[in-house]
């Protein structure tokens, strides 16, 4: 049984929407674009959860696009039936009685423009108390372009405004983040299993991730959490680039989290023009909720 | 009669297998966490005298495993299931269970290619009887 308290469950945070899944759900597929893109959500053994998300210039016809769905549904199988679900923003309807019952309920984000569908197949059984807390939990924080908070694949980031994600990348015990703005660029960095690779010096990690010419190397500044390292650099670039001012000024802060689980590691490459991106504006941490 | 099949395993039905040791292989421990697998190769008839004579041809593959390889390897006694690994190593990693899946069934993949290991699963469709 995966339905339960909230305060059990993991909270996730993406292009603005923030919502609940239960702790050992885990995102298999993921889209950045703010225009398209969706969520997936698998347990141990089966997909669970999909959220997607597609621009939409106006209000969608929420009844027709339902009804467009049902009888897709219907030449699907004709022996499915069609249950209401109407639960706070979202509409949608039950599919039962056919081979692959589900959920699927819509909402339209008026801020960002887009109408966001949720997708939950029930492979064993219905639980009415799961399609409710999944629901309920669901909240539009920002539109896509405007959100500063993500929640997932095991790290809580918090970027400045103007910072939009670009890309995203797992792998076990690694997740990295990447932001854009303007020409400037920040990666997020959060990687676990230390008793198998870190021997203790973080400065020596940094140096590794550092190709270009080292200017400076000082201890984590004021606000930044204790033990912190920070080193000031220059991107690593063709000797062209550099004549022709194109290369920018790389600042990297990593620390060893409490409890010495992880280390975080925020780097920002931005151009002198652009002015400064202290990797201090930048918040990492692990996400709460997280099994392991 | 047993009836042995092959055939290529889902995901799902990879979790409920269980890897099973080549009992012909050969470990060998060759010190700063590092081990080394040694597994007989098949005969033939190229492998033999006279071209034997004339190239040194091995008569064994060798794999060699970190402390992580070495760790899923002593795990796979041929009782303990492919979900049951991965929980282990997930909790001795401090990884989720997704993250140590990839992992695991990555290298069990690799050790099943070079015949190492073999992943013994329940037929779906019956018993081998």
């Amino acid at each position: 049984m995966t339905s339960g308290p909230r305060e059990d469950w993991q909270p996730i945070e993406w292009l603005g929407m923030a919502f609940f899944v239960p702790r050992d759900w885990e995102i298999v597929r993921h889209s950045v674009r703010c225009e398209a893109g969706r969520l997936t959500f698998v347990d141990r053994r089966a997909q669970r959860l999909q959220l997607g998300w597609v621009r939409c210039r106006s209000t969608p016809a929420v009844d027709r696009m339902i009804s467009d769905y049902q009888a897709r549904d219907q030449e699907e199988d004709a022996g499915y039936r069609f249950r209401s679900v109407e639960r706070g923003i979202f509409r949608g309807y039950r599919r039962v009685g056919g081979p692959m019952p589900l959920t699927r309920a819509g909402t339209f984000d008026e801020k960002g423009k887009r109408w966001i569908e949720l997708t939950i197949p029930w492979h064993e059984r219905y639980d009415a108390g799961l399609e409710r807390a999944l629901i309920d939990g669901f909240d539009l924080v920002a539109p896509g372009e405007e959100a500063v908070r993500w929640r997932a694949f095991g790290l809580t980031a918090e970027v400045p405004p103007g910072w939009r994600l670009h890309r995203a990348r797992v792998w076990p015990g690694e997740t990295e983040l990447r932001f854009r703005m303007g020409k400037g660029e920040a990666q997020l960095r959060r990687i676990k299993s230390l008793e198998d690779w870190f021997d203790g010096n973080l400065l020596a990690f940094l140096r590794r991730q550092i190709k270009g010419r080292c200017v400076a190397e000082r201890a984590g500044p004021a606000g930044s959490p204790a033990e912190a390292r920070a080193f000031e650099s220059w991107e690593d670039v063709p000797p062209i680039r550099r004549w022709l001012g194109f290369q920018r000024r790389r600042r990297d802060l990593a620390w060893v989290e409490q409890g010495g689980d992880a280390i975080c590691q925020v780097s920002t490459m931005v151009p002198p023009k652009q002015g400064a991106s202290e990797p201090e504006a930048f918040r990492l941490g692990p996400q709460s909720g997280v099994e392991a | 009669m047993t009836e042995t099949r092959e055939r290529k395993l889902t995901a799902v039905e990879m979790l409920d297998a269980v890897p099973m040791r080549n009992v012909n292989v050969r470990e060998e421990d060759r010190g700063g966490g590092e081990w080394r697998l040694f597994v007989p190769l098949k005969r033939r008839w190229f492998t033999g005298p006279p071209f034997s004579w004339l190239m040194p041809l091995s008569r064994e593959r060798v794999v060699a495993l970190d402390s992580l390889g070495w760790e899923v390897w002593r795990a796979c006694d041929g009782q303990t299931r492919t979900e049951q690994i991965v929980e282990a190593f997930a909790q001795s990693h401090g990884l989720t269970f997704h993250e140590a899946r990839t992992s695991v069934m990555q290298f069990l993949r690799m050790l099943t290619a070079r015949g190492l290991i073999v992943m013994v699963g329940n037929d779906p469709e019956g018993d081998h009887s």
